[in-house]
């Protein structure tokens, strides 16, 4: 079969498969019917990222040798000429969409050049006229015309700009003390697209990358749009936005989880510095809230919906998926609601009591994974237990705010422990020896 | 979404795209072929900011004025700005109005500082100009635009409040042609 047939072929069945006519193991039958099994496929992500990068060097290219004779051209060229890069990709659109399924590697570069082309034409018309420089109007502009090229052609680099865009325009907002309120609706009209692609095509290739650029654009945006309006609740905000990619990544799916484990990693991680940092005093003195203040910040934060909607999330997984999950698990999941009950009730007066009680959260993640990992002989959970037992042990190590007896006793009673542990899990595995 | 549906939806998708750049386009040709031109002074500024990349930062000069009569305007409040001319022929703001005015020219302008006396957000903030005169450009700026001497005024075309810079002009020179007179020396 020739090369040109393969491309088509490779490009119906992605169609087929998406649309529930035939499944993997028929679709891996038919490639290797034609041949067509593995090398077409890379092939394809070989062209799709070459075009990618060849569309956009070409296109900065233009625009630069535009640039360079741009001073001596009148305002009538120069108008026309701004047009020329949103014409040439629109052209360029049609053509992919005219050829259907055969032309699918080229559809990520075309839709990238199309995207890039609408910044460069307007940006080529503020020129010409002298227009005032408003990033935000310029960025939203550019967002609002470029949005529909995703759902269009199914563009995950074009949503990956998209995502870039509207974290840019929030962190511009915030920072020049306007209103972020906008970001949110910036961030409604993407979320269809990104939910069908999530539940419908986890197993394509781009869908991890996808996920992840959603992901990175949130954990930055978030916290930039509701700083205006939590203040001193962000440690919550935070440990929330990490227990949701932590829940999301974590839960068991028939295909590919959906960020390929990287959503673990980074919510982990991000739930081990926030709650070694909740260790400290000095962190609780400036983020407590003695009880009167409850009612009142509690009220604010729920009724705005957002904060108490992160909160909840990982829980609501945790629930669905509670059996199925090993304690450590769940624990991380509950930490936005740990912290949100312990912040609403610690007196900043009374900080050092709070930091002391919350070392028992990292101790419980951390003993918890080693436990689980040890049963499952899971290596990564293993890891991860380390993770948070070693960060809380070099923390406490240095803590020059408890005694060095307290912490020589901590530490006897815990190594203790983990011997204890130890001892117990080689004698298991004695046993099931003996027994097989 | 079928072959015929994502044709449809494409074409209709580049029709906005082409048709906001040309109502760009189309409002500011019809102010720059109809409307008035007045020579506004520009506010001196700091002699090592005034170029960034490629473009002339200006301010306009005059942009503290009272706020109508009975009224206290908010930081980002529009408001509409009446042009008048002094007798050697540059323009300023004469006084400021909550409402569109009936007659004579103004410009639709935002307020960066409210309160009794308002303080204006400049609607003319840059001037593009070619990178190779850029330098020979800022030079010449810099000498006319300081504070003890500023001949430096911006040619904006106004038409139904809207305004579009024509050009900045240096000793009378527009500023494309003050700095190839400086390139090429005395």
């Amino acid at each position: 079969m020739s090369r040109r047939h393969l491309v088509w072929l490779n490009g119906e069945m992605e169609r087929w498969e998406r649309e529930g006519v035939i499944d993997k193991p028929t679709a891996a039958r038919i490639r290797g019917l034609y041949g067509a099994d593995a090398s077409p496929a890379s092939r394809s992500i070989a062209l799709t990222a070459l075009s990618i990068v060849g569309a956009l060097l070409v296109g900065l290219g233009i625009i630069l040798l535009l640039a360079r004779n741009w001073g001596d051209l009148s305002r009538p060229v120069r108008t026309i000429l701004a047009f020329a890069p949103l014409l040439v990709t629109q052209a360029l659109t049609w053509r992919v969409l005219q050829r259907g399924g055969s032309a699918r590697p080229w559809w990520e570069a075309v839709a990238t050049g199309w995207a890039l082309s609408i910044g460069a034409t307007v940006a080529l018309i503020a020129q010409t006229y002298h227009l005032p420089g408003d990033f935000r109007v310029f960025l939203v502009s550019w967002l609002l015309l470029g949005l529909p090229i995703v759902y269009l052609l199914d563009s995950s680099v074009v949503f990956s700009l998209y995502a870039a865009g509207s974290t840019a325009w929030v962190i511009d907002a915030v920072t020049s003390n306007q209103p972020p309120d906008f970001y949110w609706w910036l961030l409604a009209a993407v979320t269809p697209w990104l939910w069908h692609r999530l539940r419908e095509n986890s197993a394509r290739q781009g869908t991890a990358w996808t996920a992840l650029a959603g992901v990175v654009a949130l954990l930055v945006g978030f916290p930039f749009a509701l700083a205006p309006l939590l203040g001193r609740w962000w440690p919550v905000l935070f440990a929330a936005l990490f227990a949701c990619v932590y829940a999301l990544d974590a839960v068991e799916r028939d295909g590919p989880r959906f960020l390929r484990g990287a959503g673990r990693l980074l919510g982990a991680l991000g739930l081990l510095i926030l709650s070694i940092a909740l260790t400290f005093a000095p962190f609780w003195k400036q983020h407590g809230h003695p009880p009167a203040d409850l009612v009142t910040k509690g009220r604010l934060a729920f009724d705005h919906g957002i904060l108490g909607l992160l909160v909840l999330s990982p829980l609501l997984l945790t629930v669905r998926n509670g059996r199925r999950w090993a304690p450590h698990q769940v624990l991380l999941s509950l930490s936005p609601l740990l912290m949100l009950l312990t912040s609403s009730m610690t007196d900043p007066d009374n900080a050092v009591g709070a930091a002391r009680l919350f070392n028992l959260y990292p101790l419980g993640v951390g003993a918890l994974a080693l436990w689980a990992g040890m049963r499952r002989e899971a290596v990564g959970t293993i890891n991860l237990g380390m993770l948070f037992t070693g960060a809380l042990v070099a923390a406490r190590f240095f803590d020059s705010d408890m005694s060095f007896t307290a912490r020589g006793l901590a530490f006897v009673i815990l190594g203790s422990l983990f011997i204890a542990a130890n001892i117990y899990m080689m004698r298991r595995k004695g046993g099931r020896h003996e027994r097989t | 979404m079928n072959a015929p549906k994502k044709t449809l939806v494409f074409l209709l998708i580049a029709c906005v795209q082409l048709a906001v750049p040309a109502w760009m386009i189309v409002t500011r040709e019809r102010t720059l072929s109809g409307g008035h031109a007045y020579r506004f002074p520009v506010a001196p500024v700091d002699p090592y900011d005034a170029f960034r990349g490629r473009y002339v930062a200006i301010r306009l000069d005059g942009l503290d004025l009272p706020a109508p009569t009975g009224t206290v305007m908010a930081s980002g409040q529009r408001v509409y700005a009446r042009i008048a001319q002094r007798p050697d022929g540059t323009a300023y703001f004469e006084s400021l109005s909550a409402s569109r005015p009936a007659e004579g020219d103004y410009l639709d302008v935002r307020v960066r500082d409210g309160g009794e006396q308002v303080h204006l957000l400049s609607p003319f903030d840059r001037f593009y100009l070619d990178e190779e005169l850029a330098p020979a450009a800022e030079a010449a700026y810099r000498e006319h635009a300081s504070r003890t001497n500023n001949t430096t005024y911006a040619v904006i075309r106004v038409r139904e409040g809207r305004g579009v810079i024509e050009d900045l002009v240096i000793a009378d020179l527009p500023i494309r042609q003050a700095a190839i007179q400086r390139t090429r020396g005395p």
